[in-house]
């Protein structure tokens, strides 16, 4: 079975394209989002989703969220006795997913194709991929969230012949796309975006000010406190989505706090954010030579864009309300569903082709001349512009800059600045040029190929010889190898997760620890609950546990209303 | 196949909606990820006939790369788009020339302060700038404006008044390095402002410069060129380097960026006299250093006959004044001068032979067989006079040049400076020749050219080329 799987910021989910269409599988606590959340418990063994989220709180220091945005690094995170890099937690959250799809489908997942924000460079490409491999399932096919949700709203709309914007804003990235359907082709004209900015950083705006209406310093609250903090004001945000204000209480020490905030001042302190989202907006609208007026829809999708703030930007400037009836978290999951479907080559999608395009412009680094005479060096010749469809395959021919050069350093870059030093770096090459000739007779074509599973490849000819290189981009230092992927692989092998049907027992009593923490009054009532459920656990009997899990879960459901 | 239309099987005038059918048609059979050359040479050709069919129904680009206003056409096509945004109910509104010469104006005003926070809050408070077309009319003339003008504005300035209009980057089709060429030309303006010198003492390197240093070069430069004035202001050695670095970090190396009050004159003088080479402001400078050194040893000399001069006043006696220190003086103020010059020579020489597979240099037979030739000039000298030492006057550079090129070949690390090392060949050579014997040291020496220097020829023997 090929799965389609949003591997998100803050949630993940998994589908597959079913019978009836593309279909979400749900996690063991009956919810399709699986918060993108990793905790290890004492005895070192691994908590995925909700459980490990409620463990953010109690236990904030084995635990770890947001990893997304380190993907593509090499930093690591220690969790009790284990070490992870961003891949390896990526991939245990795969893991978690993929025995969801196995147990809801009955069939063996062998391949999957994820979603990737469209932004993402091609050392977190390759991060995500070397996930799919350590999580044991083969990732071929990635697909750019905007694209995905397009696809997903597009096939569910029918609407031929339409340009439509998709505004993706989730957690901890933002991607725009401009895109265009007619007759079953759904074409990318342009995408653009900011890989760090999203949810989590509204959140920290929303804590910022918290902290200085306090006096508080946000450095100085121990990891547990600052867990507790953001939880509520993470709460108090998407209520702020619907109603105009919110209160956040919380008893930091002894000192209960109530704290006011209203949606004007919200929007008011979020201007900066709000104003580097209006970048990437403009951004592909100009690359897709495309007026406001243009467009037929504006899609908004992604769980951080149902903030009314991001409706009135939209609406600022665009001009017209975005639409609102796609379920902004579960539109890029689907389009993956769909996007698996199509991998799968299945009937019912042949009519439906995707053509996408290469978000940033990539090039090598050059030396021009000046009037003066002199040379100047660090200037950046892009091969393939960004936003060309791909797959896409260009040659430029380049000269060594002297006579009788030996050899020809070529830096390959990633960027939209004119200089390289603003661009980044993603590799090397040193070409070896026949000796005796003059530089306009060693000219060099240089071929970037990139392809549409968004691999990058770079063929050198040297024009006289005909000796050609090929560059690999794997020395970066965010980048495992196969040999490292192999052995990472046998160590996560070898780390022990709950079985699956004792997932929700684990959900539960860390809920029950998560309350434990944040609200003192209610401390010596958790606690004989607590104790009694451990007993029913010790007892075994599968009946009495589902029974009193039930019973357990609504009277936290009451005591976390009335507080 | 002359129209991109007629390959996709469609008559000239047909309508992008056909086209659209067409391509989705023979997308099918071609697939990306199926058929990637296919689909490359499939889609290029989609978009020759999409630009085709646009050109015919007489659309064009949302983005023009001039700001419009200008064109009857264009216009009649903004009060179209008006027309159809008021429709639709968007506020679109595109602004006059005026007006956007006036926001460019105050844009650019607000930069020359050098306050980048409040120019970033100042260009996202304008509500004109929310419109795309406004926001991208009014960066393409703000660029404009600032390579008409050249106001003086600060580096980050500049570079945020780029970003917001998105056009540091390379799609934005500005020469990267007239931009590269302006921002530089734009901080200097603003640093040679009075106010903005701390910036400039700063960029410089606040230790080397003090503010009242840095008033004195700058005056200094800007006043008109005296040969004398200048010469004396460069009687000592460490004062050249440092008025020829001074002005080299000011401009950083782009000396045509000066403005305009700064004396070109002074300028190249300084560079002149710092360059390697024989060049007329070394030369200059040379000279009045050997004048002033002449002066300097007259001035002694004077002082060594006065008191000859008294007592000859008070014995009376006729005796002739002892003239013979003077020649001794001048002579020994000579010898930096002297010395000087063969060095400057030498270096030539050196500068000269270093490459020998560079094609470029002049007369490259004689470039490719110096050594042999300064050797063969030797044994010349040595069987015409056998008994004087002036067969080591070509040996030894010849033997010094032979093993500097196999030296700089063989990448030896910088032990030691290459001129501490010149020196010390040509002191260690006589000090050899006088504990052997004079033969012995002809031989060694006349071994060591040669062999340094065909070995260096074997070793580059892939990439010689004397003949172009």
């Amino acid at each position: 079975m090929i799965v389609g799987i949003d591997l998100g910021t803050t949630h993940s989910l998994i589908g597959t394209y079913g019978p009836d269409g593309p279909v979400l599988f749900p996690n063991p606590l009956g919810g399709c989002l699986t918060p993108s959340v990793v905790s290890v418990d004492d005895g070192g063994h691994v908590i995925v989703g909700q459980a490990a989220r409620d463990r953010m709180v109690s236990h904030p220091e084995a635990s770890v969220a947001t990893f997304k945005r380190w993907m593509g690094t090499p930093r690591e995170t220690r969790l009790g006795p284990h070490v992870f890099r961003p891949e390896e937690l990526s991939a245990l959250i795969l893991r978690s997913l993929i025995a969801d799809a196995e147990a809801a489908s009955g069939e063996k997942v062998t391949e999957a194709v994820i979603s990737v924000p469209a932004y993402f460079s091609d050392a977190q490409r390759k991060a995500t991929r070397a996930a799919g491999e350590l999580a044991g399932i083969r990732v071929e096919r990635l697909i750019n969230e905007p694209t995905a949700a397009a696809l997903a709203y597009g096939l569910q709309e029918k609407r031929d012949g339409s340009r439509f914007l998709v505004f993706d804003l989730g957690g901890g990235t933002f991607d725009v796309s401009v895109l265009e359907m007619f007759d079953g082709v759904v074409e990318v004209h342009a995408s653009a975006g900011d890989n760090f900015l999203g949810g989590e950083d509204f959140l920290d705006v929303l804590e910022a000010a918290f902290c200085t209406d306090q006096k508080m310093d946000a450095g100085k609250l121990t990891p547990q406190e600052r867990g507790q903090l953001r939880r509520r004001l993470e709460a108090a945000k998407r209520q702020l989505g619907n109603g105009s204000e919110a209160t956040v209480e919380w008893q930091h020490g002894d000192a209960p706090i109530r704290w006011n905030i209203n949606e004007e001042r919200f929007a008011h302190l979020s201007e900066p954010l709000v104003h580097r989202l209006r970048v990437p907006l403009e951004r592909s609208m100009r690359d897709a030579n495309l007026q406001p007026t243009q467009l037929d829809e504006i899609v908004l999708v992604g769980g951080a864009s149902r903030m009314p703030l991001v409706a009135r930007l939209v609406s600022r400037m665009f001009g017209r309300l975005p639409l609102r009836h796609v379920n902004p978290d579960e539109a890029i999951a689907l389009g993956a569903c769909v996007a698996s479907g199509l991998k799968a080559r299945d009937a019912r999608l042949d009519e439906v082709i995707l053509t996408d395009v290469c978000p940033y412009t990539l090039g090598i680094e050059v030396s021009r001349q000046d009037d003066a005479g002199g040379r100047q060096q660090g200037f950046f010749a892009p091969i393939i512009h960004r936003n060309s469809t791909v797959p896409v395959s260009r040659v430029e021919t380049f000269q060594p800059v002297q006579d009788h050069q030996k050899q020809l350093e070529l830096n390959v870059y990633q960027g939209e600045n004119p200089m390289v030093e603003r661009n980044i770096k993603l590799g090397a090459l040193a070409i070896a040029l026949p000796p005796r000739r003059t530089a306009s007779e060693n000219s060099v074509d240089v071929r970037f190929t990139y392809d549409i599973n968004g691999v990058l490849q770079v063929e050198a000819t040297v024009q006289a010889t005909g000796a050609r290189h090929e560059l690999v981009l794997e020395q970066n230092p965010g980048v495992l190898d196969p040999a490292e992927i192999r052995m990472r692989l046998a160590a996560l092998d070898a780390i022990k997760i709950h079985p699956r049907d004792k997932q929700e027992n684990i959900a539960v009593l860390a809920r029950a620890e998560r309350m434990y923490e944040e609200y003192v009054a209610a401390r010596s009532q958790l606690q004989q609950w607590i104790s009694q459920f451990r007993s029913v656990l010790d007892g075994q009997d599968e009946h009495r546990i589902r029974e009193h899990r039930q019973l357990f879960g609504n009277a936290m459901d009451v005591l976390e209303t009335s507080l | 196949m002359s129209s991109p239309l007629e390959w996709f099987g469609l008559p000239r005038d047909a309508d992008e909606r056909a086209l659209k059918r067409a391509y989705a048609q023979r997308l099918r059979t071609t697939r990306p990820d199926e058929n990637p050359e296919g689909f490359q040479q499939l889609h290029a050709m989609y978009q020759r006939a999409l630009a085709e069919c646009r050109s015919q129904s007489g659309e064009e680009v949302a983005f023009p790369l001039e700001p419009s206003g200008a064109s009857p056409a264009e216009a009649t096509r903004e009060q179209a788009l008006d027309a159809q945004a008021a429709d639709e109910g968007i506020v679109e509104v595109v602004p006059s020339r005026e007006q956007v010469d006036r926001l460019v104006q105050q844009a650019i005003a607000l930069a020359a302060e050098g306050d980048v926070a409040s120019l970033l809050t100042w260009l996202r408070a304008r509500p004109e700038l929310w419109s795309l077309q406004a926001k991208a009319m009014v960066g393409r003339r703000c660029v404009e404006c600032l390579f008409q003008q050249v106001p003086p504005m600060p580096g980050e300035c500049l570079q945020t008044l780029l970003a917001f209009f998105d056009l540091d980057r390379v799609q934005a089709r500005i020469d990267a390095m007239a931009l590269a060429r302006l921002s530089r030309r734009m901080r200097l303006a603003w640093e040679l402002q009075p106010c903005n010198r701390e910036a400039l003492r700063q960029r410089l390197g606040a230790t080397t410069y003090t503010p009242r240093m840095l008033q004195r070069l700058l005056d200094e430069f800007t006043r008109p060129f005296q040969r004398r004035s200048v010469c004396i202001s460069g009687t000592l050695p460490s004062m050249a380097r440092n008025r020829a670095n001074f002005i080299s970090l000011l401009c950083q190396g782009h000396y045509d960026e000066l403005p305009p009050s700064f004396d070109r004159k002074r300028i190249q003088f300084w560079k002149d006299a710092v360059q390697p080479g024989l060049t007329r402001a070394r030369m200059a400078l040379a000279l009045h250093r050997w004048l002033f050194a002449m002066s300097i040893a007259l001035l002694l000399g004077i002082g060594v006959l006065l008191p000859q001069l008294f007592d000859d006043i008070h014995s009376d006696a006729a005796a002739p004044l002892d003239l013979s220190p003077l020649p001794w003086l001048f002579g020994i103020a000579s010898v930096p001068g002297a010395i000087w010059l063969l060095w400057v020579g030498y270096m030539q020489l050196d500068a000269w032979h270093n490459h020998p597979e560079h094609i470029d240099v002049r007369w490259p037979w004689l470039n490719l067989l110096l050594v042999p030739v300064l050797c063969a000039a030797s044994v010349a000298l040595k069987l015409w006079q056998p008994d004087n030492l002036a067969f080591l006057l070509p040996l030894l550079p010849a033997a010094w040049l032979a093993l500097r090129r196999f030296w700089r070949r063989s990448a030896t690390g910088e032990w030691l400076s290459p001129n501490m090392l010149r020196v010390g060949f040509f002191l260690a050579v006589p000090t050899l020749r006088a504990l052997f014997q004079q033969d012995v040291s002809f031989l060694l020496l006349m071994a060591l050219a040669l062999i340094s220097w065909s070995w260096d020829l074997w070793r580059q023997r892939a990439e010689l080329r004397v003949v172009t």
